[in-house]
């Protein structure tokens, strides 16, 4: 069973995970750190797809490196801000993932992302980053189930 | 004593109208008890009479002929020997030829023909018709003469009447329309000129018994040059209501391509005497045979085919004022006697065309100028009508400029008359092309069907560096006016047939970002104010466009603002969750024992993520003093070595631990340079100092790429000032960017695409803050693709020796 994070911040996606994995057992847990690396893992999540994905909404387009893709014009226009939906709605367009639920795990208020919350469906959520993270912890342990 | 009565009778008649003739010929058949009398006029060039006027007893019957050539005919011979003839028997006598026709279409036996002159010169015969054998007695013979010795001097006593109460009653009608016309000031409209004229060829057309009587004009403000009927007594919907100034056919084509009058006895011998016609009038032409041919049968109720109808006079004469031509007045197919236009009425037609050519050049003329005082009324209305539209659309919480060039747009026809293409072009980002950001005007979406086309041309751009009307207003910054436009004027064609032009630049102060551009496939000029016009709304759409842009800037600014708060909160809140994550798992790993090396593993991450979370912090509420323009306050103390590489030390290892080890990150400080501080005292805040370390160190990190190493050394400047120097390999800052880079919520598109926070403040702010100090940021755009060099600079003073 495979859950993926996307989180762009690694001292948060290390401790997530490192939870994740001290919590659960037979789980793999694979991060996945910016827009376009989701967008490139999507062959391979069609193929083997996950159970869970925790999803940061702010997410950087891609890492720094010397041949790095530039982002289409319609993601340099919108930014960074939603990077987090936008990889959402890939997977509502593809039949096999489109009912993997999704935790959006982010900083972000939900007053701030609202309208975009409303149009998320089925088991997805939106759990605000706390110290706390046992609601996450609880939450992934009944997805599971 | 009855020819007395008979002769008073003719002087009672009411002559105000040509064709009172007619009733002058009814006195002398009434007075010699016959059946019909004919007033025939010789045509000198063909030699033929015509039928000038006619009474028959029943009043419903024409003559079946009304040509006689005058060397077949008794009435000829008589105007030959200018003696009366007289034929008893028709039957019976050799000398007729061509009268037979009388004899057998109306069963007339005898009939007097008496020569006459009439008082312009022209030959004619007075006859007298009966339908008995010998019908008429000498005396009655006698009396006849004397009646038609008379019948010149009256006919000419009732065409001077007639005219003279025709131009009086034009010139009343004038008069009075002018006198309207004053009245209404600038308010004239083509229409209550159209009213006059039609008054006019009313009366024209009842004067001369005619059935149709036209004016066309050329008028300058429908946007051709042809001539448009204006007026006319007859308007079938089959009649030509225009001619077009560049194919002058017909009669009245003629005129106006030759600029003369034009009368012709007799349109339906038209064909017959072509040659005598074009003799007088070259290559003249005439279609309309048919229509008239109809019209004519139709009123006078002629329902046979087969039957001859009354002859057809034409006259026109050109309405103009010296070579300047404006139309023509026209007058056609006379209803009763007398059939044929004469000299004298052709005169009168020529006077009363001097009068509508005054007319309808004042007319002109008064709204030319009531158009350019109108124009600039109007420019002061409609302006006012956009500056309203703009206060509405800026209250919106995202003003749209495009809305606003589009509504002007709209405004534009209503001030250039012939702005029937109109756009606003602005500059691109690149600075390279014009694009079309709005445009109005019906050749938009008719010039193609395909909607393919419409689309490619509204998308088409127009480089600056090119030959297009908006790139060398562009780069002159000048308005580029041509009307019309010739055959070698350069320009790009967006639209076919496109005679005139005016681009006006969209300019504030010398910024030139765009151009206004109005085009026409109408004839004629612009209007003299057209070209001020365009340029008034060229500078009026740059001012809202000036105060568009700063209004989104001025929103973008407090959004950004507004963002990066959100951004700080965000940035110090994710550490401060983070740290109490840890900080909780390293207590419950202690509890359960832990090894201590991930107890201390725990516990770095706990002190890194609350060093981090209190830079944020600290970065916050510089941001916030700088934001508000407060100054930074400083606490200065000299930099001692030691001081400097226990600084960096933490930062190091708060920033390096919360990077992906997998990256393979490296910092490295070249310790042995700092120890130039034995020599220099450096005064500085070490705050602001580990702020601004923090922040390079911190952009170092996330700008690096796998594998490299960040380095760190000092030095002193050519001016001895002491520096810091921070050097990474990843995406570097390109010289373009060097002064955005200090800039307030600059972030570089690479910045962007590798980092999902942050609000393009970190430089601004150390910029500031070295400022306050004396010192300086300064970044080095190096020629390295990939290397940035930042270095933060310091005042600095010799050490004395003690």
């Amino acid at each position: 069973m495979k859950i993926i994070i996307v989180e762009d911040d690694y001292m948060q996606s290390s401790a997530i995970k490192s939870e994740i994995l001290s919590k659960f057992s037979k789980i793999e847990v694979q991060v996945i750190d910016s827009e376009l690396g989701f967008q490139s893992n999507f062959g391979e999540m069609l193929q083997n797809p996950p159970k869970i994905i925790l999803m940061d909404v702010m997410l950087r387009w891609t890492k720094p490196s010397q041949n790095m893709t530039l982002p289409p014009e319609n993601i340099r226009e919108e930014g960074f801000y939603k990077a987090g939906f936008r990889c959402h709605s890939l997977l509502k367009k593809q039949l096999i993932l489109k009912d993997i639920p999704v935790i959006f795990y982010t900083v972000l208020d939900k007053d701030d992302i609202q309208s975009e919350l409303d149009n998320i469906s089925g088991e997805s959520m939106y759990i605000v980053k706390n110290k706390d993270v046992s609601p996450l912890i609880g939450k992934i342990g009944r997805l599971i189930r | 004593m009855r020819l007395i009565e008979t002769i008073l009778k003719i002087v009672r008649i009411n002559g105000k109208k040509l064709s009172s003739v007619n009733e002058y010929l009814k006195i002398v058949g009434e007075f010699s008890k016959s059946y019909c009398v004919i007033l025939w006029e010789l045509n000198a060039k063909t030699e033929h009479l015509t039928t000038l006027a006619h009474w028959f007893l029943n009043s419903d019957q024409y003559p079946s002929i009304h040509d006689l050539p005058k060397g077949k005919s008794l009435t000829g011979f008589s105007l030959e020997a200018n003696e009366s003839q007289y034929c008893t028997d028709m039957r019976k006598d050799g000398r007729i030829y061509s009268e037979c026709a009388f004899w057998i279409d109306y069963n007339i036996y005898s009939f007097v023909t008496i020569p006459i002159t009439f008082r312009d010169g022209n030959k004619g015969a007075l006859n007298v018709y009966s339908k008995k054998v010998n019908g008429f007695n000498e005396v009655t013979r006698k009396n006849l003469a004397i009646l038609a010795a008379i019948l010149p001097d009256f006919f000419q006593s009732l065409r001077n009447n007639v005219t003279y109460n025709l131009i009086e009653n034009v010139d009343a009608k004038i008069k009075l329309s002018d006198s309207l016309l004053a009245y209404k000031g600038n308010e004239v409209e083509v229409d209550q000129i159209r009213l006059l004229f039609e008054q006019i060829c009313k009366e024209v057309s009842v004067v001369f018994n005619c059935f149709e009587t036209s004016i066309f004009l050329k008028n300058p403000f429908d946007g051709t040059l042809d001539y448009h009927r204006m007026a006319s007594t007859w308007q079938p919907n089959d009649s030509q209501k225009v001619y077009k100034a560049d194919k002058n056919d017909g009669l009245t084509g003629w005129i106006l391509a030759n600029k003369r009058e034009v009368k012709i006895t007799d349109l339906l011998l038209f064909d017959e005497q072509k040659h005598f016609i074009r003799s007088e009038y070259p290559d003249i032409t005439w279609h309309a045979r048919g229509n008239i041919r109809r019209a004519v049968s139709e009123i006078l109720n002629i329902t046979d085919t087969n039957q001859k109808l009354p002859p057809m006079g034409f006259m026109g004469a050109p309405i103009g004022i010296g070579d300047e031509i404006f139309g023509v007045i026209r007058c056609c197919a006379c209803l009763e006697g007398p059939y044929y236009f004469g000299s004298s009425e052709l005169e009168m037609l020529n006077l009363i065309a001097v009068r509508l050519s005054h007319t309808w050049k004042n007319f002109i003329q008064t709204n030319l100028i009531n158009e350019d005082i109108g124009a600039w009324e109007k420019v002061v209305i409609k302006i006012s009508e956009l500056d309203k539209f703009v206060i509405y659309e800026i209250e919106k919480e995202v003003p749209n400029i495009f809305s606003i060039f589009e509504k002007a747009l709209t405004l534009l026809p209503e001030l250039i008359r012939d702005a029937e293409i109109t756009d606003v072009r602005l500059l691109d980002k690149q600075r390279e092309n014009l694009y079309f950001a709005a445009f109005f005007g019906e050749a938009w979406d008719s010039e193609s069907t395909n909607s393919g086309e419409n689309l490619v041309r509204r998308q088409k751009k127009f480089s600056v560096l090119g030959n297009s009307a908006g790139a060398k207003v562009f780069k002159s910054g000048e308005t580029l006016v041509l009307d019309p436009i010739k055959e070698g004027d350069s320009y790009e064609q967006t639209f076919n047939g496109v005679k005139k032009l005016i681009v006006a630049p969209l300019q504030f102060g010398q910024n030139v970002f765009g151009v206004l551009d109005i085009r026409s496939k109408r004839d004629g000029t612009f209007k003299k104010a057209a070209k001020s016009v365009v340029e008034l709304m060229g500078r009026q759409l740059a001012l809202y466009y000036q105060l568009v842009t700063t209004i989104l800037d001025h929103g973008k600014m407090q959004n950004e603002q507004i963002q990066t708060y959100q951004d700080f909160v965000h940035q110090v809140r994710s550490p401060i969750y983070q740290a109490s994550a840890r900080a909780r798992k390293a207590l419950n790993l202690a509890i359960q024992g832990a090894k201590p090396s991930i107890l201390l593993e725990n516990l770095q991450a706990t002190s890194g993520l609350c060093n981090k979370a209190t830079r944020v912090a600290e970065n916050i509420s510089l941001f916030s003093d700088l934001a508000k323009k407060n100054d930074v306050k400083i606490n200065n103390h000299y930099l001692e070595p030691e001081i400097i590489l226990k600084l960096l030390r933490e930062i190091i290892s708060d920033n390096i631990f919360m990077a992906d080890p997998e990256r393979n990150l490296k910092i490295d400080v070249d310790k042995k340079t700092f120890n130039i501080l034995s020599d220099i005292r450096v005064h500085l805040d070490h705050n602001l100092l580990e702020q601004s370390l923090n922040v390079l160190l911190d952009n170092a990190i996330k700008y690096s790429f796998d594998n490299t190493v960040i380095s760190i050394s000092a030095d002193l400047s050519n001016k001895s000032n002491f520096q810091i120097n921070v050097k990474n390999f990843g995406n570097a800052i390109s010289p373009e960017e060097v002064s955005l880079c200090k800039q307030r919520g600059y972030r570089s598109p690479l910045a962007v695409a590798t980092t999902g926070e942050g609000g393009g403040i970190g430089l601004w702010v150390i910029d500031n803050i070295m400022k306050a100090q004396k010192g300086s940021l300064e970044i080095i755009a190096t020629n390295s693709l990939h290397e940035t060099h930042i270095k933060l600079v310091f005042p600095a003073d010799k050490k004395h020796s003690r």
